[in-house]
């Protein structure tokens, strides 16, 4: 039935979740007693539970320690000083606005008309970075980075919704549920998003929450409905962008 | 509900594992690290994903494969890693999957439904059995006989 996609090693033989289970200590003694006499007679085996016992050495040496902060992607190494340098013209320039200015009305639910904004971004094409806005042209290809302003500690993610209708997570990547940042502003995320080639407006949502959300809801919400309205207790900022070909 | 100090102690015992299939599943030690990061934060930031219902391996070989999955999932991630990865990066482990089928398992991870492709993911290249593989979905070893002759039926496309 799975002729065509072979597993590793023999179907008698222990898998990586048996070798993995036994290095965590959550196999019976009965099971270990079996894996044990599987061992005594396969060579593939014993030179698997090697090999991933060699593994594990080289990666607790390496990371020996659970991390407590999110290193920036290699990716997005190159706009690091870029962004921060504008990111700290962008807090030099609100700081000037006096106690209107930066997070006036951040903690405000619902979807921000005016205001200052809690969620901006920098658009990398080629080696130039410019600081983007809503309505700005973009084109396939383009990097975006976002930074965010949050007045108190708030549960962030960052949504798309492109000129196809497909709603995409941009922020967090790989995760189910929002992140929590910190209160700060113009914080640069360390994630950079390279535009793909759907061309049309392409709408983006920062949703910013008191408390966790699942992500996946929320895309298939804003896929089913086109547009994403502040769930309760949460505040949304929307940005326009119109994709165009290259030129 | 995993405590401070036994997240301490989960780190120890299964990031490596965690590294492990994530790097096989992305072909990235940089994306991989970045996986073991985002899956033990978000169990610091929502201990009740873990239910106690299964082995702390089994939840995180399933936590972990549908974390890969997101990530290629998000079609700009998607182009980016495939766009990066070449048959060069697949590092060949002793005892562990061919070149080819961590290829066919990426190509399946971005391409088909998340129980078939998570399926060929832990058959192809975890070397689980069907038992195994009804643990960690969760399901009956009927289905995940029905899952793996999906995959079958899309390793034979893939291959056309």
């Amino acid at each position: 039935m799975t002729a065509e996609i072979a597993r590793p090693r023999s179907e008698r033989c222990l898998s990586d979740l048996t070798f993995d289970e036994w290095f965590a200590g959550e196999l019976d003694p009965e099971r270990v007693r079996v894996a044990e006499a599987h061992l005594g007679e396969c060579g593939p085996c014993r030179d698997r539970r090697a090999e991933l016992e060699r593994e594990r050495a080289r990666f607790l040496e390496r990371s020996p320690a659970l991390p407590v902060r999110r290193p920036r992607r290699h990716r997005t190494a190159w706009l690091g000083a870029a962004v921060a340098a504008a990111a700290g013209m962008s807090l030099l320039v609100s700081t000037w606005r006096g106690p209107g200015g930066p997070g006036a009305d951040q903690d405000t639910p619902g979807t921000r008309a005016k205001g200052p904004r809690r969620l901006s971004f920098f658009v990398k094409r080629g080696e130039k970075v410019t600081e983007g806005s809503s309505g700005q042209q973009v084109e396939p290809g383009d990097q975006l980075r976002f930074v965010v302003s949050a007045a108190r500690p708030s549960h962030v993610a960052i949504l798309s919704l492109d000129g196809a209708g497909k709603a995409s997570i941009y922020y967090p990547s790989g995760l189910e549920a929002s992140r929590r940042l910190e209160a700060q502003v113009a914080h640069p995320l360390e994630d950079a998003i390279e535009l793909d080639a759907v061309l049309g407006p392409e709408r983006i949502f920062g949703v910013f929450c008191g408390g966790a959300f699942e992500l996946e809801p929320l895309r298939r919400k804003l896929e089913a409905e086109r547009t994403l309205v502040a769930p309760a207790g949460c505040a949304v900022d929307e940005l326009e962008l119109h994709k165009v070909k290259a030129q | 509900m995993p405590r401070a100090e036994s997240l301490e102690s989960w780190y120890k015992l299964h990031a490596p594992a965690v590294f492990r299939r994530a790097r096989r599943m992305l072909g990235s030690d940089v994306e991989a690290q970045e996986i073991v990061q985002d899956v033990f934060l978000s169990l610091h930031e929502r201990p009740q994903q873990f239910s106690g219902k299964s082995s702390v391996t089994t939840f995180l070989y399933a936590v972990t494969t549908h974390a890969c999955f997101t990530r290629l999932r998000n079609q700009k991630n998607r182009r980016r890693l495939m766009d990066e990865r070449s048959e060069a990066e697949t590092q060949t482990e002793a005892g562990g999957p061919s070149p080819e089928l961590t290829l066919l398992a990426r190509r399946a991870l971005s391409e088909l439904p998340e129980d078939v492709a998570s399926a060929l993911v832990y058959y192809a290249l975890d070397g689980m059995s069907h038992e195994e593989i009804a643990r960690v979905l969760d399901c009956s070893r009927r289905h995940v006989g029905d899952l793996l002759l999906r995959a079958a039926q899309f390793a034979r496309k893939a291959e056309a």
